[in-house]
């Protein structure tokens, strides 16, 4: 039988190591990763001296040390789960406020486009496929609208 | 006055055309806006009966299809906008009667029916009502008109946050100092059809769910 010091040691290196290849890979903001690193340091740091948490549990009248290391981590898990619900609102709001915005200078450019297509030459040179989509293509489904239009962005 | 009328559209199709058709007689300047409907080809058929349409990408709900429209109408330099269902439900002669309403200044004119809808309906209208201590009667009309300085307001902050234009828009509106009048209108029964805001028993509940906690968060 192991030491559960080197079994919680693991853990916590497995945390560190989860999080830096996660930056790496891009999938985690570097930002993000600090809460990530405290938690895993928390681990390690638990694991190698218990009778930190002993002693934790004896000054706030918990009889059971085990059952606060688990309030403790559902209580962190919570705050954290809450603060992603916060960012999901906000990054929801920033959403819909862009693609509003997006939607109309979509539609303001396309009614400049008309403008200068109507005010300039004929329909042969409105044909000649000089004028692109937004997207930067002549998109063949776009085809009868005008040229001028831009290409739909959901299509 | 320069106004425009929004007509917000989402999956709902086959009574778009005579709709937007009757409106045009009185209103020359609409704007459809395409809330991310799954099948948007109607909108190469709108675009060949001379209607303009604003297009989202991706499905935005009621409300913020609506501040999409603001921000055109507000970049367009309208005097105001009408809100007006693409369902066949409001009348044009309802949406002439908000006119007078914004000419003399207010801020949000809401087009009312009492009589619509079903007894629950009434009943969770009165309530809602009651709890936000908001005199409107007709709250979830989607018939209305807005000022330019309403628009202005609108389409910040805490007004992104809302999803439908309801009366969360109102309390907030009222916050904001906006002055709000209501003024009767008749409407349409829907064409043998359900809402769209609220298909099913689950939606209304959902619906409640929000309002109250918009209610309760905000009143205590």
């Amino acid at each position: 039988m192991i030491s559960y010091k080197i079994t919680t040691g693991i853990l916590g290196a497995a945390i560190f190591l989860i999080i830096l290849l996660l930056v790496r890979r891009g999938k985690l903001q570097e930002k993000y990763a600090l809460t990530w690193f405290a938690i895993g340091m928390v681990v390690v740091v638990l694991g190698i001296f218990p009778v930190i948490l002993d002693k934790i549990a004896k000054f706030t009248g918990v009889s059971y040390a085990p059952a606060l290391l688990f309030v403790i981590a559902v209580g962190v898990l919570l705050i954290q789960n809450l603060y992603l619900f916060i960012f999901a609102s906000q990054n929801e709001v920033r959403i819909k406020e862009l693609l509003q915005e997006v939607a109309v200078l979509n539609k303001l450019v396309a009614e400049l486009r008309e403008e200068v297509t109507f005010g300039a030459e004929s329909t042969g040179e409105k044909r000649s496929g000089k004028h692109v989509g937004l997207n930067g293509t002549n998109d063949p489904v776009s085809d009868d609208q005008e040229p001028g239009l831009p290409a739909n962005i959901s299509s | 006055m320069k106004l425009l009328t929004l007509v917000p559209v989402f999956n709902e199709w086959p009574h778009l055309l005579p709709v937007l058709q009757n409106l045009r007689i009185h209103f020359p300047e609409i704007l459809v806006i395409d809330d991310g409907s799954d099948d948007k080809s109607y909108l190469n058929l709108l675009k060949k009966e001379g209607f303009e349409y604003l297009d989202l990408p991706f499905n935005l709900g009621h409300w913020g299809a609506i501040q999409a429209g603001f921000r055109y109408a507000l970049a367009k330099e309208f005097d105001g906008v009408i809100t007006f269902d693409g369902d066949g439900q409001h009348l044009p002669e309802g949406a002439l009667r908000i006119i007078p309403g914004l000419q003399e200044g207010y801020d949000v004119v809401i087009g009312k029916d009492n009589d619509r809808g079903g007894w629950s309906r009434k009943f969770c209208r009165g309530i809602l009502n009651r709890l936000s201590g908001l005199d409107v009667s007709d709250f979830t009309s989607g018939l209305r008109g807005y000022s330019r300085a309403a628009m202005k307001r609108l389409i910040h902050g805490s007004f992104l946050n809302l999803d439908y234009q309801d009366l969360g828009v109102l309390f907030m509106a009222r916050k904001k100092g906006l002055q709000l009048t209501e003024i009767p209108v008749n409407m349409e029964i829907r064409k043998g059809e359900k809402s769209k805001v609220f298909p099913n028993v689950a939606s209304v509940m959902r619906y409640l769910f929000i309002t109250l906690t918009f209610i309760i968060a905000r009143r205590l």
